[in-house]
């Protein structure tokens, strides 16, 4: 009876304690890592739309995001954080879109596990300059040619999976931020018209 | 109690004769998943020697307060504590290396050699010699992973902690950076290491 006592004392203040350290600890670091993960994110928007400010988020979902991104008064574009199969594990990729929706400028892999030397050269500068200016409307892959169309995107050699995984993630996204932004653009005009 | 023991020898024992990784092949989930570049060694290594060395020093203050049936239960808790420390602290300061060790840290809290070290050394002696025991383990498990993610970066991506050295010698194997080039860099290793230990 009263080994198990013992017991109980020691477990209970050991697990009493850690959990207080980590409390107190935690104080130091919480800010800081949220901080990483903002500046972060603000880093990635000012490369995918340019001139970017300041960004709204308009949805904030665990695999879609659509950001308002400001210049200055004016808006200068929609960013889209969309998540897709890949080869090995999902693909995050952040894409910023023109404000009327006609042409993307620039893409991002956020989180990519491919394989090193084939899909994961999907964060190499040669690729994402393929995804500079891009049509914004239904994207296609194109093999073994240089992309000559607005909406053609080049695969890379050895990695048609990856590649064909981001053009449809891209798409996906694009087709995606259209109805959430018809969808609140509608909710407003309705607003105003009350 | 074993009586006296010598100082340095619990320290450099980690070193070569009882290396954790490669003589008792111990903790080698961690050995294998970040050795793929040295800059993720290094990340690896200073977490577990800080949890290593700051769990050895805890269990050895509290060993005569834990009773016998629980002290695993306590020393996990310990342990999970200091991990989660190194975790948290990598997170705010080190975003980049954190996420590239990705759950490597949080696991390693059931890394055989931290638990291993307590069970062995640190519940049964005073708090001076487990911290050479720690540390000799500490730089034990080092030495391995610096030599382990040296060979691999070197062949596999012709750079060293990110600095090119090859340059053109020969085109980068592939393979080492993936999973079954560090099968095949801790089997070369290894049987080395056991060939001049029983030489």
């Amino acid at each position: 009876m009263k080994e198990s006592f013992k017991i109980i004392v020691v477990l209970t203040l050991s697990a009493l304690l850690s959990g207080a350290v980590l409390a107190w600890f935690n104080q130091f670091t919480e800010a800081r890592v949220i901080e990483n993960r903002l500046a972060e994110l603000r880093k990635s928007l000012s490369e995918v739309v340019p001139g970017m400010t300041r960004y709204d988020d308009l949805v904030r979902e665990r695999n879609f995001a659509l950001y308002k991104v400001w210049a200055g008064d004016s808006v200068a574009g929609y960013a889209v954080e969309a998540v897709g199969n890949g080869y090995q594990d999902k693909i995050r990729v952040l894409f910023g879109v023109a404000p009327d929706f006609s042409r993307i400028y620039a893409l991002r892999v956020l989180d990519q596990k491919e394989t090193p030397g084939l899909g994961a050269r999907i964060t190499e500068p040669w690729y994402l300059k393929g995804w500079k200016n891009r049509a914004a409307t239904l994207l296609v892959l194109v093999k073994g040619r240089e992309a000559t169309k607005s909406n053609e995107i080049q695969a890379i050699t050895g990695a048609t999976i990856t590649s064909r995984a981001v053009v449809s993630i891209v798409n996906k996204g694009l087709a995606r931020a259209k109805k959430e932004l018809s969808n609140i653009l509608g909710n407003d005009s309705k607003g105003e018209a009350k | 109690m074993k009586g006296e023991v010598s100082l340095g020898k619990e320290f450099t024992k980690g070193l070569w004769r009882e290396n954790p990784v490669l003589v008792m092949l111990l903790g080698l989930c961690p050995t294998l998943a970040v050795t793929n570049s040295v800059k993720n060694a290094l990340g690896m290594i200073g977490a577990v020697f800080f949890v290593l060395t700051c769990s050895s020093i805890m269990v050895s203050l509290i060993k005569k307060l834990v009773p016998p049936q629980v002290r695993i239960a306590t020393y996990i808790v310990i342990i999970a504590t200091f991990v989660t420390m190194a975790d948290r602290f990598l997170a705010a300061y080190f975003p980049a290396l954190s996420k590239a060790l990705g759950p490597y840290v949080p696991l390693i809290v059931v890394n055989c050699i931290i638990l291993g070290r307590q069970e062995a050394f640190a519940s049964r002696h005073g708090v001076v010699a487990s911290v050479a025991d720690a540390v000799g383990m500490s730089l034990g498990f080092g030495i391995a992973l610096m030599l382990l993610s040296s060979i691999r970066e070197i062949l596999g991506n012709g750079t060293w902690l990110g600095v090119p050295i090859v340059k053109g010698l020969f085109t980068p194997w592939q393979v080492m950076i993936l999973p079954a080039g560090a099968f095949l860099a801790l089997g070369v290793l290894v049987s080395m290491v056991r060939y001049f230990k029983n030489r």
